[in-house]
């Protein structure tokens, strides 16, 4: 008997040894339900795309700065400030062989363009607002035609969103095959195809996924045979089976377990600072909430380097203002919107006439790492200054809520531009504005001037003047950019690279190596 | 007694027709699946035209007769995130949880009777104490903390066994354990206590009296009453399980319906939820109803009543 089981337990231990020099299995903390790098900018899907799918323009992304370089497009020009002209890379294949067309781009974008799904329409008004038109001039040659001058076609033609997919293929998915209907974005989801050096073999929604080398891509080799992503929900499990060689890496280590991992010499852990923004934002249109005064002096009475010290032990990063390194030129390093000044804060809340009723902080129990320890803190904090506020847990999204106070939130970079994050968030028809936030009626054309203006000093100084409205105004206090750390075994050599937006999982050839 | 078994059977599926009724129009009164489906903050444009796509515009009775016309028609609808037949995704799903409660099941009744017998007759003695102990603290530690303590010495430490997932038989084994601990514990504790109960009876004594065998007194006569209350028990700790199975399946990462159902109430993904909700019902309507049927089998006072 014993005998029996002891075999069994080393037949065991022999089948969940996973390391192999051209596999890795990867535990992660979440997985989508469907994968459209089309229709998607959670940060559940970013994990996912950049493997098997390729934009026209692809990056340097080992530096946080902009530097473009070609991807399925092999050159590109602006013929105007309105009009550019793309020359498509010839012999690119898609992974289930189709070759790729210039119909294939054109179709790629009006899906969204023509907001063909609602997904669609969300990712038109968020990313591509400004393009009006795409049409293939040659079997090689496509042009984008813009409404205003657009200073971000790189930018926003390197974006997953602006990824190339098969149109024949999603048009023979279901009904008519060779029309394209809504259903067959719906069976695409689950068996998505791109031009990247992975392709999806398997994918078992919120549950696991399985990536394998794609031996016709047009660029270099994918670094390993297979791929396999598990979701692994549970903390403790997920740091387990990493001990326990069940996987390789592990993905949201929180800053408590990084001893864990750090005190197994087998292990290692490697992280990163991300461009995202954990913020908390208030509801300008509540009444309670509607003086600027007491907006301003509840943000100075946040000492965000406490709470960088307390929960993330100084590795994540406060920022003066709502901008990104990854911004190059155009990262604000002269703005201080966001300042700790606690006297201050006690002259303004006497200023905006505060009568100490309690102040609401809606939170989630755990969407947002230390989200409910920072709730806590920034609560304690604010009792400094003599401001009562009481923590709401809950998972119901509170943000555009009428008796919304203030509530936590992220505003993750998009892509490298300040219209990328703060703008998605913040501009005149930012989700951000349009939940909780009233701006005055000049906003609009000072973000225009910044958004679509094509001279750089123009919009670096105009970014400066949105800054100083922000701090002003005060509809919401960046808190930091959190520390993202990855747990994983000695053998293998992966970071998250800078150039990425947030939670990508880069697997391309010079991004990893297992031994 | 046919009556009977007839007329608990009639409430059985009375009881599934409350509930399909009920899962819908509780699913829909506790939010809005348009919240859930896209990231948080998007603009209320896109959600809009996501609620008409989705059909969630339309009025709710209206929704409600579509849900009843596909419900007699094998058709459960199609999940609102991973747009496929909600059917597809249990047929996924379901093995493993069945597998799971078999598992535990089987685990807790084989350990649970001869442990409660030997409980019992060895009242007042080490080994007796030693197994009501045991039961003690099977019963009173949460199957979290189980859990966890497993995960940690089996697979933490000891490398014995795969931590997580649903890929071999082994994987199932810690899940399997928790799942079984505190209906172990229950069986163990009433097998004891229902022996001992009946071990002072009458017609034990006259069993004896008579000559039988030790053996036959308790394997016969005594066990036979004793295990009315366990069948009891164990119908009521179906019902348990499947509440436990939501949170061992999270725990050891296993894919079943557990982990299914608490990701669909979160997203507000009515289709799954719905399935799920029924799933569960008929496996809870279903055992108390096995339950009736095993009284009717065990207790000749019930056949007698009936006739």
């Amino acid at each position: 008997m014993i005998k029996t089981l002891l075999s069994t337990l080393a037949l065991s231990t022999m089948l969940i040894s996973a390391a192999s020099a051209q596999s890795l299995t990867v535990g992660v903390q979440n997985l989508p339900p469907w994968l459209d790098p089309g229709k998607d900018f959670g940060n559940q899907g970013s994990q996912i795309y950049f493997n098997s799918f390729d934009p026209l323009i692809l990056k340097d992304y080992s530096q946080a700065g902009a530097s473009f370089k070609p991807g399925l497009a092999t050159a590109w020009e602006s013929l105007s400030p309105t009009e550019f002209q793309v020359t498509l890379r010839e012999g690119v294949k898609f992974q289930n062989g189709d070759a790729m067309t210039a119909d294939d781009v054109v179709f790629s974008f009006e899906r969204i363009l023509q907001d063909m799904t609602p997904e669609f329409a969300g990712i038109h008004r968020q990313f591509f607002d400004n393009f009006a038109k795409v049409e293939k001039l040659d079997e090689t040659t496509v042009k984008f035609t813009t409404t205003k001058p657009e200073p971000l076609f790189e930018i926003l033609l390197n974006t997953s969103e602006a990824s190339i997919v098969p149109k024949n293929y999603i048009a023979g998915l279901s009904g008519d095959t060779a029309a394209v209907e809504p259903s067959d974005f719906d069976a695409f989801m689950l068996k998505p195809v791109g031009t990247g050096p992975y392709a999806i073999s398997s994918f078992q929604p919120g549950e696991n996924l399985v990536w394998t080398r794609f031996d016709g891509y047009w660029g270099d080799q994918a670094p390993m045979e297979t791929v396999t992503l598990r979701r692994i929900p549970e903390l403790a499990t997920r740091v387990t089976a990493l001990a326990n060689g069940e996987v390789d890496l592990i993905t949201n280590v929180p800053p408590d377990q990084l001893a864990t991992i750090e005190g197994n010499s087998a292990l290692k852990v490697v992280g990163n600072v991300t461009p995202l923004f954990h913020i908390i934002f208030f509801n300008t249109r509540n009444p309670s909430m509607a003086n600027p005064k007491l907006r301003q002096a509840l943000s100075m009475g946040i000492d965000r380097n406490l709470l960088n010290e307390a929960l993330w032990g100084n590795d994540a990063l406060v920022p003066n203002t709502h901008s990104y390194a990854q911004y190059g030129a155009l990262n604000d390093t002269t703005s201080e919107t966001f300042e700790y000044n606690p006297e201050q804060a006690k002259a303004l809340l006497a200023e905006a006439g505060y009568d100490g009723s309690t102040i609401r902080f809606d939170t989630d129990p755990v969407y947002y790492t230390n989200g409910l320890l920072a709730a806590q803190a920034i609560q304690e904090m604010w009792a400094e200054i003599g401001v009562k506020a009481e923590i709401n847990v809950t998972t119901k999204w509170t943000g555009p809520d009428a008796d919304m106070q203030v509530r936590n939130w992220s505003n993750p970079m998009y892509f490298a531009d300040p219209a990328g994050s703060f703008g998605v968030m913040w501009s005149p028809k930012g989700s951000g504005t349009e939940m909780a936030w009233s701006p005055n009626e000049a906003y609009p054309a000072l973000w225009d001037k910044f958004r679509y203006s094509t001279d750089l000093a123009v919009r670096q100084e105009a970014y400066g003047e949105i800054m100083a409205y922000v701090k002003q105004e005060m509809p919401f206090v960046v808190l930091y950019q959190p520390y993202e750390s990855y747990g994983m075994r000695q053998g293998v050599n992966w970071a998250p690279l800078p150039g990425h937006i947030p939670y990508v999982l880069d697997f391309r050839a010079g991004s990893v190596t297992v031994e | 007694m046919l009556d009977q078994l007839a007329r608990r059977t009639l409430g059985a599926i009375a009881t599934l027709g409350v509930v399909i009724v009920a899962v819908f129009f509780a699913t829909r009164l506790s939010g809005n699946a348009a919240d859930y489906l896209l990231p948080p903050g998007i603009d209320a444009n896109t959600k809009a035209l996501m609620v008409t796509r989705m059909g969630l515009d339309q009025p709710l009775l209206l929704q409600f007769w579509h849900y009843l016309q596909g419900l007699f028609s094998g058709d459960m609808g199609t999940s609102l995130f991973e747009r496929r037949p909600v059917l597809d995704i249990y047929a996924e799903r379901l093995p493993n949880t069945l597998m799971l409660f078999a598992y535990a099941l089987g685990l807790a009744v084989v350990l649970g009777l001869p442990l409660g017998l030997a409980a019992a007759l060895n009242r007042g003695n080490a080994l007796g104490a030693a197994i009501s102990s045991i039961a003690f603290v099977g019963y009173a530690t949460p199957n979290f903390v189980l859990a966890i303590i497993i995960i940690l010495v089996f697979s933490f430490n000891l490398h014995w066994l795969p931590s997580s997932g649903s890929m071999s038989p082994i994987h199932f084994l810690m899940p399997s354990i928790v799942l079984a601990a505190p209906m172990l514990a229950e069986i163990i504790r009433f097998t004891r206590n229902a022996m001992l109960d009946v071990l002072g009876k009458d017609y034990l004594r006259t069993a004896r009296a008579k000559g039988l065998p030790e053996h036959l007194v308790v394997g016969k006569h005594a066990l036979r009453n004793a295990a009315i209350p366990v069948v009891t028990i164990i119908g009521l700790q179906v019902a348990g399980m499947v509440a436990r199975v939501v949170i061992v399946e999270s725990v050891f990462a296993t894919k079943g319906i557990g982990d299914l159902v608490v990701f669909a109430a979160i997203g507000r993904d009515y289709p799954v939820l719905q399935l799920g909700v029924i799933l569960i019902a008929l496996i809870v309507v279903s055992s108390s109803l096995i339950v009736d049927f095993a009284y009717a089998a065990l207790d000749p006072r019930v056949k007698v009543a009936a006739s």
